[in-house]
């Protein structure tokens, strides 16, 4: 059985269907990526997952466990965290202080251990400290909101856009930690509309068209098809 | 062309000058007008500084109080973006029930110092809980329910609360200003400090509003709770997904807030010793003025607005007159926003933290 398993998810804001039937898995260990132009579905997707916006009908499964009702502090707990679009890093706390906030929920004293490992993979952070999240660069606070997400020790993680306004030197970096992190044995489940890196750095992706899912097959193979070329490789 | 802008810039100079002494220092020196004024005065007519002083400490001790309402204001709108007009009447609910706590516990101004000491305690704790418990409900039964409606929806229901508690004080204790028993002798000098007399009423005012206000900044800066308040007021989404339960830590703000509220109505009806069914809307009004002041969602600012409305208040009443003490109070509300759009220590974007 796959760790996640969405099931025909529809979900709306007040009377409009963002998605209408979305299915899909995420196998352990996998990283995922859900791609699609805007307004498709892919953040509603993150959102229902987390439990910010459950969806109306159909089934969200992780590990064995139905979560389609279960409120978000409760999906964090069982082990799913997300770094959401725009990165909503706690503005007028400090880097440490927003790392502190990923942890909320542990009780272990492995956190300074996990703050070390997030500052392993983004050095710049560790730079940044004291400072507070909201003077800083647009990169600078998705590595945050990334690291942020991490200090809930995931078992899977949830990435919406983590490449959206930011220089493309930093894009590639970004890249390479997130294929860091799936190495280290995170599952991740990633959403982006730069469909280049995204389907370099996971193994499997879907495609999403209107809060439907259009396609879905091998990165590898999705690279090669001409209609994703044409629609998200800018080929 | 060229010499043309030249002179411009230099003729443009002291102006920048001008301007970025008053950017940095103009606050200040617009809050200093009144006291310099009035020291320069008390210096020429009675050659010491005695009776600035004593309105100083008193215009502090007043605006105590209204800094203890102000953070309930304050700390609401940083979570919630909701300005609780019910809150100043939540106060009063505190006042009355100290009031009549007081009797139920059998205090009288004859009661000895120890006995005062532990029943004005217990009172406190009494009037804080019911604040607390209070603006808890209100927001459980008023505003909970209208998340997600259009903002003015929690408006109305606010203002609705602030009528239906104004009616329950009607009902308690009637229409007119009700004398209390003054416990603490509040108007008696307790020692004289260079010609500033310190009352009981002041010594009282800062013995419950300092240790509060010290206690509440730690609890926000160092719990679990204060910090989820914290996240919870930056950005609500983001706390959902750090795990924070937000309807708890709303819950929680509106307790402690209101628990303010009720510490602030004992000293009130200690101070004043009075207390009638409205005084929550004057109090409302000027915690609410002290909070924007200070910068709405800003604690600090909410605390430092309550003292400068208290300073100017008792300046006023005393120099130039009661009935001009709410034009000169806002005049300067006015003038402060007018330098400073988000408040004396607010932010330039979003409040709270
Ligand atoms: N808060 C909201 N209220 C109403 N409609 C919304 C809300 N958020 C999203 N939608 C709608 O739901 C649909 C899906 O939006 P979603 O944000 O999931 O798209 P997306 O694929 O993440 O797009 P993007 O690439 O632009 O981030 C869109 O049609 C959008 O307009
Ligand atoms: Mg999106």
């Amino acid at each position: 059985m796959a760790m996640l398993e969405v099931d025909d998810i529809h979900t709306y804001y007040g009377n409009i269907a963002a998605l209408k039937g979305i299915s899909l898995t995420v196998e352990e260990g996998e990283c995922v990526t859900l791609i699609g132009s805007n307004g498709a579905g892919k953040s509603t997707t993150l959102r229902s997952i987390s439990g910010l916006t459950p969806p109306r009908t159909g089934d969200i499964v992780f590990e064995g466990e139905n979560i389609t009702r279960t409120p978000p502090a409760a999906i964090v707990r069982l082990g799913i965290s997300q770094s959401p679009e725009g990165r909503r890093c706690f503005p007028r706390m400090t880097v440490r202080e927003n790392l502190d906030m990923g942890a909320y929920l542990r009780r272990d004293d492995g956190i300074a251990g996990d703050v070390e490992r997030v500052f392993g993979l983004f050095p710049r952070l560790q730079e940044r400290e004291r400072q507070k999240a909201g003077t800083m660069s647009g990169g600078e606070q998705q590595m945050l909101a990334i690291g942020r997400a991490l200090m809930a020790r995931p078992k899977l993680l949830l990435l919406d856009e983590p490449s959206m306004g930011i220089a493309p030197i930093l894009v590639e970096r970004i890249y390479e930690t997130i294929a860091e992190i799936n190495r280290q044995g995170t599952t991740i489940l990633l959403v982006e509309q730069n469909a280049n890196y995204a389907l370099a750095v996971s193994q499997r992706a879907y495609v999403l068209e209107t809060g439907t899912v259009a396609l879905s097959d091998s990165s590898a193979a999705l690279r090669t098809n001409p209609d994703v070329q044409k629609a998200y490789l800018g080929g | 062309m060229a010499s043309a802008s030249l002179t411009g810039a230099r003729a443009a100079a002291p102006a920048r000058v001008v301007r970025a002494f008053l950017d940095k220092y103009g606050l200040i020196c617009l809050l200093l007008v009144m006291p310099v004024a009035f020291g320069i005065h008390d210096l020429r007519t009675e050659g010491d500084l005695s009776r600035l002083g004593n309105n100083l400490l008193d215009g502090l001790s007043n605006g105590s109080i209204w800094a203890l309402v102000a953070i309930g204001y304050t700390l609401v709108y940083g979570i919630v973006e909701l300005i609780n007009f019910a809150h100043g009447d939540v106060f009063m609910i505190g006042s009355f029930t100290a009031a009549g706590f007081f009797g139920t516990i059998g205090l009288t101004a004859a009661t000895g110092v120890p006995g005062l000491i532990a029943g004005l305690l217990l009172t406190l704790l009494v009037a804080m809980l019911a604040s607390g418990s209070l603006n808890l409900m209100i927001e459980r039964v008023a505003y909970r329910p209208l998340r997600g409606a259009p903002r003015l929806a929690p408006l109305v229901a606010a203002v609705g609360f602030s009528f239906i508690l104004q009616n329950v004080g009607l009902l308690w204790r009637g229409g007119s200003q009700q004398g209390i028993v003054d416990l603490i002798n509040s108007q008696k000098e307790l020692v004289m400090i260079a010609g500033v007399s310190v009352t009981h009423g002041d010594t009282l005012a800062i013995a419950v509003t300092i240790p509060l206000v010290l206690a509440m900044t730690l609890f926000i800066s160092r719990t679990r709770l204060g910090k989820a308040m914290r996240a919870t007021a930056q950005d609500p989404d983001a706390a959902r997904l750090m795990g924070i339960n937000v309807d708890t830590t709303i819950s929680a703000t509106f307790l402690i807030g209101g628990m303010l509220a009720g510490a602030a109505g004992l000293t009130y009806a200690l101070y004043q010793t009075t207390v009638w069914y409205f005084q929550g809307f004057t109090a409302g009004l000027i915690a609410f003025t002290a909070a924007v002041m200070g910068g709405i969602g800003n604690i600090r600012g909410a605390v430092l607005g309550g003292l400068i409305i208290g300073v100017i208040q008792q300046i006023s009443d005393n120099r130039i007159g009661s009935q001009w003490t709410p034009a000169i109070v806002f005049a300067f509300l006015v003038l402060i926003m007018v330098f400073k759009p988000s408040g004396l220590l607010g932010e330039e974007t979003r409040e709270a933290g």
